[in-house]
């Protein structure tokens, strides 16, 4: 009995072990079959060992360029830059690159933690010890496609991401909060400090730490992209108060409210310059196997409640997450369009308006930084989603490829633009590099058209209607980050 | 004539002092892997995810003390210690194999994490060390005293 129980123990545990390597086993999955409005989506799986399989970043040799099809032309617009994440245009076609990488201080939570962060270190590639967290602007004088000057406008900043600029204000959405900075087109630089618009959920945790930011189509508010602290809410529902969500701030007096929420990481925030809707990217979940959950574009309804934590793709029930809320996981809107798994959506931009070929006249580009939790790689590339009366409508395809050879990565793509040109403008963060792709006949725009008038003159969207049953509880408990818990509820009865 | 009950030459004083670390160390394992199953009933019981950190870590630590037990162990037995029966090192390393399985569903996020597979290799480690502990344990002491 003794020596009986320890060796049942152990053919318990080995065989255990046996039964979690053979659930790797699996068929081909075409990946095509998750891109679009209607993705397959598989059984969601726990592997023991989260499938992990990270490119190994190598940098652009000399000379060396991503890949296009016929009928575009890619250059390096700007090299040696630092971790390059994000292009901006301004209405006299300067542009605007925000360089900036993580922010430091993450606590570890896990042991897991630790291999994780990891993980991600090394995919971003080595630290070559250059300054980022700064915005570049780069002059293309004559308009040829050709950066002529070259001025770093801002150093120092906290992990900044998103721009907009309008009435001689330079917003910048750092890592905890929209700075607003006195800059008229043209300056070289900014000697004014910047006021704090509105602050934004921050550290110490900030896991998805960067925040996009677009100027609405009236001009009136900014919107603000605030990612999950986590995967899948491990960190426990208080470290996610107002994050995972759009936020609307009044440009004149920083009020802000959850413009929309449910979107675990979104990023790439565009209106589309016909429809004046705004769009986004959005980074889904890890670890439910390499198919799950897709990377998605959706329109972004005021209001709306798209799911995270406790559901995908409308009311797909991430068991995970516990206790349940089935009242919302039935609110919880389809997005619009899936990108497939773990491709790491970043960018986004609209081409009405551009100079690129005809081709690519209507539509969308979208960055894909590229996966890791994934055995066979998937993203790393800039893809091309065709609409038709504001909505995609089509197939996506590969526009800006070559980032990836073989097990090496030479670059990844995230932010994306228009140039002054009407060229499309790729950021690659571990690259360095800005490149230039542009219709190869050399033709561009009559005027230069900077990110944020892109929608001007856009009708204003058709307010959404209110909703009929409020979401119970509402969405500030959710996410109550802007209001101070029982605003937005009857007043309490006056005490004697 | 000497009295001696043992068969073997008395074990040397360095063979003792590695069976005393192993003793110290394979503590560390006894207690964390016990409060790593308490912890996970916690979870179990009210979905607080404080006590799927706890346990994460209370195994991670279990294991790093387990890692230094067995190195002691074995330096033990190298040196001519005698008194390690095959079903104590056996029931150990079932143990670890177990609490290296259970370390790795516990890096999972959230509820399925624990609910019902990190809770049940929870408790079936600490069933087998509590088996292990009564097979051998009783023999390491017995033989370290017997030729002190």
């Amino acid at each position: 009995m003794r020596r009986r129980l320890p060796i049942r123990a152990a053919a318990l545990a080995g065989a255990a072990l046996l039964a979690l390597a053979a659930c790797d086993d699996r068929e081909d999955f075409d990946v095509a079959r998750q891109i679009g409005p209607e993705p397959e989506l598989p059984e969601p799986r726990l592997p023991l060992i989260a499938n992990v399989r990270v490119a190994e970043v190598v940098g652009w040799a000399q000379g060396e360029t991503p890949e296009v099809p016929e009928g575009l032309v890619v250059t390096a617009y700007a090299a040696d830059l630092a971790n390059p994440r994000t292009v901006h245009t301004l209405p006299n076609g300067d542009v605007l690159v925000v360089q900036s990488e993580a922010p430091p201080g993450k606590p570890v939570t896990r042991p897991k933690d630790l291999i994780r962060d990891w993980i991600m270190a090394w995919s971003a590639g080595e630290d070559d010890g250059r300054d980022s967290n700064l915005i570049t602007l780069l002059r293309d004088v004559d308009r040829d496609g050709v950066v002529d000057e070259r001025v770093d406008l801002l150093t120092g900043l906290n992990s900044p991401f998103g721009l907009a600029w309008a009435d001689d204000t330079l917003y910048v959405a750092a890592a905890d909060a929209v700075l607003a900075f006195p800059y008229g087109l043209g300056q070289t630089q900014i000697a004014d400090p910047p006021s704090v618009l509105a602050p934004l959920p921050g550290g110490p945790i900030n896991h998805h730490w960067t925040k996009d930011l677009a100027l609405g189509s009236d001009g009136r508010f900014l919107y603000a992209s605030v990612g999950s602290n986590s995967n899948v809410a491990e960190r426990g529902m208080e470290a996610e108060k107002g994050r995972a969500a759009v936020w609307e701030i009044d440009r004149a007096t920083g009020a802000a409210r959850i413009y929309a929420s449910g979107l675990r990481n979104p990023n790439g925030l565009a209106f589309h310059p016909e429809t004046g809707v705004l769009h986004a990217v959005i980074n889904e979940r890890d670890e439910l196997g390499p198919d799950l959950v897709p990377d998605y574009m959706t329109s972004v309804q005021d209001g709306g409640f798209y799911g995270w934590p406790w559901s995908y793709f409308g009311d797909h029930v991430d068991e995970r997450v516990h206790p349940p809320r089935p009242d919302l996981v039935a609110q919880a809107i389809v997005p619009d369009y899936a990108l497939s798994s773990h491709v790491a959506s970043l960018g986004l931009v609209f081409t009405p308006g551009s100079a690129m070929p005809e081709r690519y006249a209507d539509g969308a580009f979208v960055g894909m930084r590229g996966s890791w939790n994934r055995d066979r790689f998937n993203g790393y590339k800039v893809v091309y989603i065709p609409f038709e009366n504001g909505a995609p409508a089509g197939m996506a395809e590969d526009v800006v490829t070559g980032f990836l050879v073989g097990d090496q990565a030479r670059g990844r793509p995230v932010g994306l633009g228009i140039d002054g040109t009407g060229a499309l403008l790729v950021a690659d963060d571990a690259g360095n590099t800005v490149w230039r792709v542009a219709a190869a006949d050399g033709s561009i725009t009559p005027e230069p058209i900077g990110t944020d008038v892109a929608a001007a003159g856009a009708p204003t969207p058709a307010s959404a209607p209110a909703r009929e049953d409020p979401i119970n509880p509402s969405q500030t408990d959710i996410a109550p980050a802007v209001l101070p818990e029982g605003a937005g509820r009857e007043p309490p009865a006056e005490e004697e | 004539m000497p009295l001696t009950p043992s068969v073997h030459p008395p074990p040397s004083p360095a063979a003792l002092a590695a069976l005393g670390a192993h003793r110290f160390f394979i503590s560390f394992p006894i207690a964390c892997f016990i409060l790593a199953l308490m912890t996970d009933v916690a979870y179990w019981r009210t979905s607080f995810l404080m006590w799927h950190d706890f346990s994460a870590w209370l195994l991670f630590a279990g294991l790093v003390g387990g890692l230094f037990a067995a190195l002691a162990a074995l330096t033990g037995v190298a040196l001519g210690a005698r008194s390690l029966s095959w079903a104590y090192g056996l029931g150990w390393a079932t143990v670890f194999v177990l609490a290296i399985v259970n370390s790795l569903y516990h890096a999972g996020d959230g509820w399925t994490a624990i609910v019902p597979t990190g809770l049940t290799l929870s408790a079936a480690t600490v069933l087998a060390m509590l088996a292990t502990v009564w097979a051998g344990g009783e023999r390491v002491r017995a033989g370290g005293l017997r030729h002190a």
